[in-house]
Protein backbone atom coordinates (compact mmCIF):
# COMPACT_ATOMS: atom_id res chain seq x y z
CA UNK A 1 0.00 0.00 0.00
CA UNK A 2 1.46 3.31 -1.08
CA UNK A 3 1.38 6.39 1.10
CA UNK A 4 -0.19 9.66 -0.04
CA UNK A 5 3.22 11.21 -0.85
CA UNK A 6 4.20 8.38 -3.18
CA UNK A 7 0.82 8.66 -4.86
CA UNK A 8 1.28 12.39 -5.40
CA UNK A 9 4.65 11.69 -7.04
CA UNK A 10 2.99 9.18 -9.35
CA UNK A 11 0.24 11.69 -10.18
CA UNK A 12 2.86 14.29 -11.10
CA UNK A 13 4.51 11.77 -13.40
CA UNK A 14 1.15 10.84 -14.94
CA UNK A 15 0.51 14.50 -15.70
CA UNK A 16 3.66 14.35 -17.84
CA UNK A 17 2.07 11.48 -19.81
CA UNK A 18 4.08 8.79 -18.00
CA UNK A 19 2.06 5.63 -18.63
CA UNK A 20 4.32 3.48 -16.44
CA UNK A 21 3.44 5.67 -13.46
CA UNK A 22 -0.21 5.42 -14.41
CA UNK A 23 0.07 1.63 -14.54
CA UNK A 24 1.35 1.75 -10.96
CA UNK A 25 -1.64 3.92 -9.96
CA UNK A 26 -4.02 1.50 -11.65
CA UNK A 27 -2.41 -1.43 -9.86
CA UNK A 28 -2.83 0.40 -6.56
CA UNK A 29 -6.49 1.32 -6.97
CA UNK A 30 -8.02 -1.23 -9.36
CA UNK A 31 -9.17 -3.51 -6.54
CA UNK A 32 -10.90 -0.59 -4.77
CA UNK A 33 -12.74 0.38 -7.96
CA UNK A 34 -13.58 -3.20 -8.84
CA UNK A 35 -14.92 -3.86 -5.33
CA UNK A 36 -17.22 -0.83 -5.46
CA UNK A 37 -18.35 -1.57 -9.01
CA UNK A 38 -19.00 -5.23 -8.21
CA UNK A 39 -20.97 -4.38 -5.09
CA UNK A 40 -23.07 -1.87 -7.03
CA UNK A 41 -23.60 -3.78 -10.26
CA UNK A 42 -23.28 -7.36 -8.99
CA UNK A 43 -21.70 -8.50 -12.22
CA UNK A 44 -18.07 -9.32 -12.82
CA UNK A 45 -17.88 -8.29 -16.47
CA UNK A 46 -19.78 -5.07 -15.87
CA UNK A 47 -17.49 -4.31 -12.95
CA UNK A 48 -14.40 -4.85 -15.12
CA UNK A 49 -15.83 -2.47 -17.73
CA UNK A 50 -16.49 0.09 -15.01
CA UNK A 51 -12.88 -0.21 -13.82
CA UNK A 52 -11.70 0.53 -17.37
CA UNK A 53 -14.09 3.46 -17.76
CA UNK A 54 -13.05 4.88 -14.41
CA UNK A 55 -9.33 4.78 -15.10
CA UNK A 56 -9.71 6.23 -18.60
CA UNK A 57 -11.62 9.13 -17.03
CA UNK A 58 -8.97 9.45 -14.32
CA UNK A 59 -6.27 9.68 -17.00
CA UNK A 60 -8.20 12.28 -18.97
CA UNK A 61 -8.98 14.49 -16.00
CA UNK A 62 -5.84 14.22 -13.88
CA UNK A 63 -5.32 17.97 -14.27
CA UNK A 64 -8.58 18.57 -12.46
CA UNK A 65 -7.58 16.56 -9.40
CA UNK A 66 -7.68 18.73 -6.28
CA UNK A 67 -4.91 17.78 -3.87
CA UNK A 68 -6.99 18.92 -0.90
CA UNK A 69 -8.81 15.59 -1.16
CA UNK A 70 -7.30 12.17 -0.84
CA UNK A 71 -6.68 10.51 -4.19
CA UNK A 72 -8.83 7.57 -3.14
CA UNK A 73 -11.76 9.96 -2.56
CA UNK A 74 -11.31 11.33 -6.07
CA UNK A 75 -11.16 7.81 -7.53
CA UNK A 76 -14.28 6.90 -5.56
CA UNK A 77 -16.00 10.00 -7.02
CA UNK A 78 -15.25 9.01 -10.61
CA UNK A 79 -16.01 5.32 -10.03
CA UNK A 80 -19.21 6.22 -8.18
CA UNK A 81 -20.39 8.43 -11.05
CA UNK A 82 -19.53 5.85 -13.70
CA UNK A 83 -21.34 3.06 -11.82
CA UNK A 84 -24.28 5.30 -10.97
CA UNK A 85 -24.76 6.15 -14.65
CA UNK A 86 -24.55 2.46 -15.53
CA UNK A 87 -27.04 1.53 -12.82
CA UNK A 88 -29.46 4.13 -14.13
CA UNK A 89 -29.12 2.99 -17.72
CA UNK A 90 -29.66 -0.63 -16.63
CA UNK A 91 -32.67 0.42 -14.63
CA UNK A 92 -34.20 2.18 -17.64
CA UNK A 93 -33.31 -0.43 -20.25
CA UNK A 94 -36.21 -2.83 -20.94
CA UNK A 95 -34.16 -6.00 -20.46
CA UNK A 96 -31.68 -4.77 -17.93
CA UNK A 97 -32.84 -5.07 -14.36
CA UNK A 98 -30.18 -5.87 -11.80
CA UNK A 99 -31.76 -9.22 -11.11
CA UNK A 100 -31.52 -9.98 -14.80
CA UNK A 101 -27.79 -9.44 -14.69
CA UNK A 102 -27.25 -11.69 -11.71
CA UNK A 103 -29.29 -14.59 -12.96
CA UNK A 104 -27.90 -14.42 -16.45
CA UNK A 105 -24.35 -14.70 -15.22
CA UNK A 106 -24.67 -17.33 -12.55
CA UNK A 107 -23.00 -19.92 -14.74
CA UNK A 108 -19.40 -20.33 -13.75
CA UNK A 109 -16.53 -19.32 -15.98
CA UNK A 110 -14.13 -22.03 -17.20
CA UNK A 111 -12.90 -24.67 -14.78
CA UNK A 112 -10.02 -22.63 -13.39
CA UNK A 113 -10.42 -20.51 -10.28
CA UNK A 114 -13.61 -22.31 -9.40
CA UNK A 115 -13.33 -21.25 -5.79
CA UNK A 116 -12.91 -17.57 -6.67
CA UNK A 117 -15.87 -17.71 -9.05
CA UNK A 118 -17.94 -19.26 -6.31
CA UNK A 119 -16.98 -16.42 -3.97
CA UNK A 120 -18.14 -13.85 -6.54
CA UNK A 121 -21.32 -15.77 -7.21
CA UNK A 122 -22.10 -16.06 -3.53
CA UNK A 123 -21.37 -12.41 -2.96
CA UNK A 124 -23.59 -11.19 -5.79
CA UNK A 125 -26.46 -13.36 -4.54
CA UNK A 126 -25.91 -12.09 -1.03
CA UNK A 127 -26.01 -8.45 -2.13
CA UNK A 128 -28.96 -8.85 -4.48
CA UNK A 129 -30.98 -10.77 -1.92
CA UNK A 130 -31.93 -7.53 -0.15
CA UNK A 131 -30.76 -4.65 -2.33
CA UNK A 132 -32.05 -5.32 -5.82
CA UNK A 133 -35.05 -3.07 -5.33
CA UNK A 134 -33.06 -0.07 -4.09
CA UNK A 135 -32.84 2.98 -6.35
CA UNK A 136 -29.39 3.71 -7.82
CA UNK A 137 -28.97 6.65 -5.42
CA UNK A 138 -29.92 4.60 -2.38
CA UNK A 139 -27.65 1.79 -3.48
CA UNK A 140 -24.69 4.12 -4.03
CA UNK A 141 -25.09 5.84 -0.68
CA UNK A 142 -25.65 2.54 1.13
CA UNK A 143 -22.56 0.94 -0.39
CA UNK A 144 -20.31 3.91 0.28
CA UNK A 145 -21.48 4.56 3.82
CA UNK A 146 -22.42 1.14 5.18
CA UNK A 147 -20.27 -1.29 3.25
CA UNK A 148 -17.20 0.76 2.29
CA UNK A 149 -17.43 2.50 5.67
CA UNK A 150 -16.73 6.04 4.44
CA UNK A 151 -17.46 9.15 6.51
CA UNK A 152 -20.54 11.24 5.66
CA UNK A 153 -18.26 14.11 4.58
CA UNK A 154 -16.50 11.78 2.15
CA UNK A 155 -19.80 10.48 0.79
CA UNK A 156 -20.84 14.13 0.36
CA UNK A 157 -17.69 14.84 -1.66
CA UNK A 158 -18.11 11.68 -3.74
CA UNK A 159 -21.80 11.91 -4.54
CA UNK A 160 -22.24 15.69 -4.45
CA UNK A 161 -25.30 15.20 -2.24
CA UNK A 162 -25.98 17.15 0.94
CA UNK A 163 -25.64 15.42 4.31
CA UNK A 164 -29.44 15.46 4.68
CA UNK A 165 -29.94 13.83 1.31
CA UNK A 166 -27.37 11.17 2.21
CA UNK A 167 -29.08 10.47 5.52
CA UNK A 168 -32.51 10.21 3.95
CA UNK A 169 -31.26 7.88 1.19
CA UNK A 170 -29.48 5.77 3.76
CA UNK A 171 -32.57 5.63 5.95
CA UNK A 172 -34.75 4.53 3.01
CA UNK A 173 -32.20 1.93 1.93
CA UNK A 174 -31.94 0.43 5.44
CA UNK A 175 -35.73 0.46 5.76
CA UNK A 176 -36.13 -1.34 2.44
CA UNK A 177 -33.53 -3.95 3.38
CA UNK A 178 -35.16 -4.52 6.78
CA UNK A 179 -38.54 -5.00 5.12
CA UNK A 180 -36.97 -7.66 2.90
CA UNK A 181 -35.37 -9.35 5.90
CA UNK A 182 -38.69 -9.30 7.77
CA UNK A 183 -40.44 -10.88 4.80
CA UNK A 184 -37.78 -13.55 4.55
CA UNK A 185 -37.86 -14.30 8.29
CA UNK A 186 -41.66 -14.46 8.27
CA UNK A 187 -41.63 -16.93 5.41
CA UNK A 188 -39.28 -19.27 7.27
CA UNK B 1 -31.00 -7.36 19.66
CA UNK B 2 -33.90 -9.03 17.84
CA UNK B 3 -33.38 -11.90 15.44
CA UNK B 4 -34.18 -9.66 12.47
CA UNK B 5 -31.63 -7.08 13.58
CA UNK B 6 -29.15 -9.87 14.01
CA UNK B 7 -29.79 -11.10 10.48
CA UNK B 8 -29.25 -7.57 9.14
CA UNK B 9 -25.96 -7.19 10.98
CA UNK B 10 -24.75 -10.60 9.88
CA UNK B 11 -25.69 -9.88 6.27
CA UNK B 12 -23.90 -6.53 6.40
CA UNK B 13 -20.80 -8.06 7.97
CA UNK B 14 -20.68 -10.84 5.37
CA UNK B 15 -20.75 -8.34 2.51
CA UNK B 16 -18.14 -6.14 4.18
CA UNK B 17 -15.72 -8.97 4.77
CA UNK B 18 -16.14 -10.74 1.43
CA UNK B 19 -13.87 -9.16 -1.14
CA UNK B 20 -14.93 -9.81 -4.73
CA UNK B 21 -12.27 -11.60 -6.70
CA UNK B 22 -10.73 -9.75 -9.62
CA UNK B 23 -9.68 -12.24 -12.25
CA UNK B 24 -6.57 -11.44 -14.33
CA UNK B 25 -5.80 -8.01 -12.85
CA UNK B 26 -2.73 -7.55 -15.05
CA UNK B 27 -4.81 -8.12 -18.15
CA UNK B 28 -7.23 -5.45 -16.93
CA UNK B 29 -4.37 -3.01 -16.38
CA UNK B 30 -3.07 -3.73 -19.87
CA UNK B 31 -6.53 -3.16 -21.34
CA UNK B 32 -6.70 0.20 -19.59
CA UNK B 33 -3.25 1.20 -20.84
CA UNK B 34 -4.15 0.11 -24.38
CA UNK B 35 -7.26 2.27 -24.25
CA UNK B 36 -5.21 5.21 -23.04
CA UNK B 37 -2.68 4.71 -25.83
CA UNK B 38 -5.52 4.66 -28.35
CA UNK B 39 -6.85 8.00 -27.11
CA UNK B 40 -6.16 11.00 -29.34
CA UNK B 41 -3.26 13.09 -28.10
CA UNK B 42 -4.29 15.53 -25.41
CA UNK B 43 -2.15 18.35 -26.89
CA UNK B 44 -3.67 19.89 -30.03
CA UNK B 45 -1.16 21.55 -32.34
CA UNK B 46 0.11 24.98 -31.32
CA UNK B 47 -0.93 26.57 -34.61
CA UNK B 48 -4.49 25.37 -34.13
CA UNK B 49 -4.50 26.78 -30.61
CA UNK B 50 -3.09 30.10 -31.82
CA UNK B 51 -5.60 30.38 -34.66
CA UNK B 52 -8.50 29.57 -32.38
CA UNK B 53 -7.31 32.15 -29.84
CA UNK B 54 -6.90 34.86 -32.48
CA UNK B 55 -10.28 34.16 -34.03
CA UNK B 56 -11.83 34.20 -30.58
CA UNK B 57 -10.32 37.60 -29.80
CA UNK B 58 -11.37 38.94 -33.21
CA UNK B 59 -14.90 37.72 -32.70
CA UNK B 60 -15.01 39.36 -29.27
CA UNK B 61 -13.79 42.67 -30.73
CA UNK B 62 -16.35 42.51 -33.52
CA UNK B 63 -19.10 41.83 -31.04
CA UNK B 64 -17.98 44.76 -28.84
CA UNK B 65 -17.85 47.01 -31.90
CA UNK B 66 -21.36 46.03 -32.97
CA UNK B 67 -22.70 46.54 -29.46
CA UNK B 68 -21.03 49.93 -29.13
CA UNK B 69 -22.37 50.96 -32.53
CA UNK B 70 -25.85 49.93 -31.50
CA UNK B 71 -25.84 51.25 -27.95
CA UNK B 72 -23.64 54.34 -28.13
CA UNK B 73 -24.43 55.59 -31.65
CA UNK B 74 -28.03 54.80 -32.43
CA UNK B 75 -29.37 56.26 -35.69
CA UNK B 76 -29.63 59.95 -35.09
CA UNK B 77 -33.12 61.40 -35.04
CA UNK B 78 -31.67 64.88 -35.56
CA UNK B 79 -30.89 64.12 -39.19
CA UNK B 80 -34.24 63.12 -40.53
CA UNK B 81 -34.94 61.92 -44.02
CA UNK B 82 -34.20 64.77 -46.41
CA UNK B 83 -35.60 65.46 -49.84
CA UNK B 84 -34.01 63.56 -52.67
CA UNK B 85 -32.21 66.68 -53.95
CA UNK B 86 -30.54 67.23 -50.60
CA UNK B 87 -29.61 63.57 -50.34
CA UNK B 88 -28.16 63.78 -53.79
CA UNK B 89 -26.07 66.73 -52.67
CA UNK B 90 -24.75 64.67 -49.74
CA UNK B 91 -23.95 61.81 -51.99
CA UNK B 92 -22.07 64.18 -54.33
CA UNK B 93 -23.93 63.09 -57.46
CA UNK B 94 -26.63 65.73 -57.82
CA UNK B 95 -27.44 67.64 -60.91
CA UNK B 96 -27.84 70.62 -58.48
CA UNK B 97 -30.38 72.54 -60.49
CA UNK B 98 -34.03 71.97 -59.55
CA UNK B 99 -36.50 70.58 -62.10
CA UNK B 100 -38.47 73.85 -62.37
CA UNK B 101 -35.34 75.78 -63.25
CA UNK B 102 -35.79 78.27 -66.05
CA UNK B 103 -33.42 77.13 -68.77
CA UNK B 104 -33.13 80.63 -70.06
CA UNK B 105 -31.69 82.02 -66.80
CA UNK B 106 -28.40 83.71 -67.01
CA UNK B 107 -25.13 82.13 -66.09
CA UNK B 108 -24.81 84.56 -63.16
CA UNK B 109 -28.14 83.40 -61.73
CA UNK B 110 -27.09 79.79 -62.00
CA UNK B 111 -23.80 80.58 -60.33
CA UNK B 112 -25.52 82.43 -57.49
CA UNK B 113 -27.94 79.62 -56.91
CA UNK B 114 -25.23 76.98 -56.87
CA UNK B 115 -22.99 79.01 -54.57
CA UNK B 116 -25.88 79.30 -52.11
CA UNK B 117 -26.36 75.53 -52.30
CA UNK B 118 -22.68 75.05 -51.67
CA UNK B 119 -22.72 77.36 -48.66
CA UNK B 120 -25.70 75.45 -47.24
CA UNK B 121 -23.89 72.19 -47.79
CA UNK B 122 -20.76 73.47 -46.01
CA UNK B 123 -22.87 74.79 -43.14
CA UNK B 124 -24.61 71.44 -42.76
CA UNK B 125 -21.28 69.67 -42.90
CA UNK B 126 -19.78 71.80 -40.14
CA UNK B 127 -22.93 71.27 -38.06
CA UNK B 128 -22.53 67.50 -38.36
CA UNK B 129 -18.84 67.74 -37.54
CA UNK B 130 -19.60 69.70 -34.37
CA UNK B 131 -22.27 67.21 -33.42
CA UNK B 132 -19.99 64.18 -33.89
CA UNK B 133 -17.15 65.90 -32.02
CA UNK B 134 -19.46 66.60 -29.08
CA UNK B 135 -20.60 62.94 -29.14
CA UNK B 136 -17.00 61.77 -29.25
CA UNK B 137 -16.10 63.98 -26.29
CA UNK B 138 -19.04 62.68 -24.28
CA UNK B 139 -18.02 59.06 -25.00
CA UNK B 140 -14.45 59.83 -23.98
CA UNK B 141 -15.74 61.38 -20.77
CA UNK B 142 -17.75 58.22 -20.07
CA UNK B 143 -14.74 55.99 -20.71
CA UNK B 144 -12.36 58.03 -18.56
Amino acid sequence: MMNEREIQILIDKCKKQDTAAFAALVAEYRQLVFRLAFRLLCDEEEARDMVQETFVKVWLSLDKYNREYRFSTWIYTIAGNVCYDRLRSLQHSPSGSMQGISLANISLSSGEDMEQSLINKELKELILRFTHELTPKQKLVFMLREIEGLEVSEVEAITGMSAEKIKSNLYLARKQIRIKINLMEDNL
Amino acid sequence: MTKKEDTYEQWLEKIKTTEPFLDNPEELTNDILNRIDALPSGNPSRILLLVSRISGIAAAFLLCFLISETVLFPQDKQFTEQPSTANAVWQGKASFLPDDWNTESSFLEKSRYLSEQWKEYKKELSKRKTFFLSKKNSVENIIH
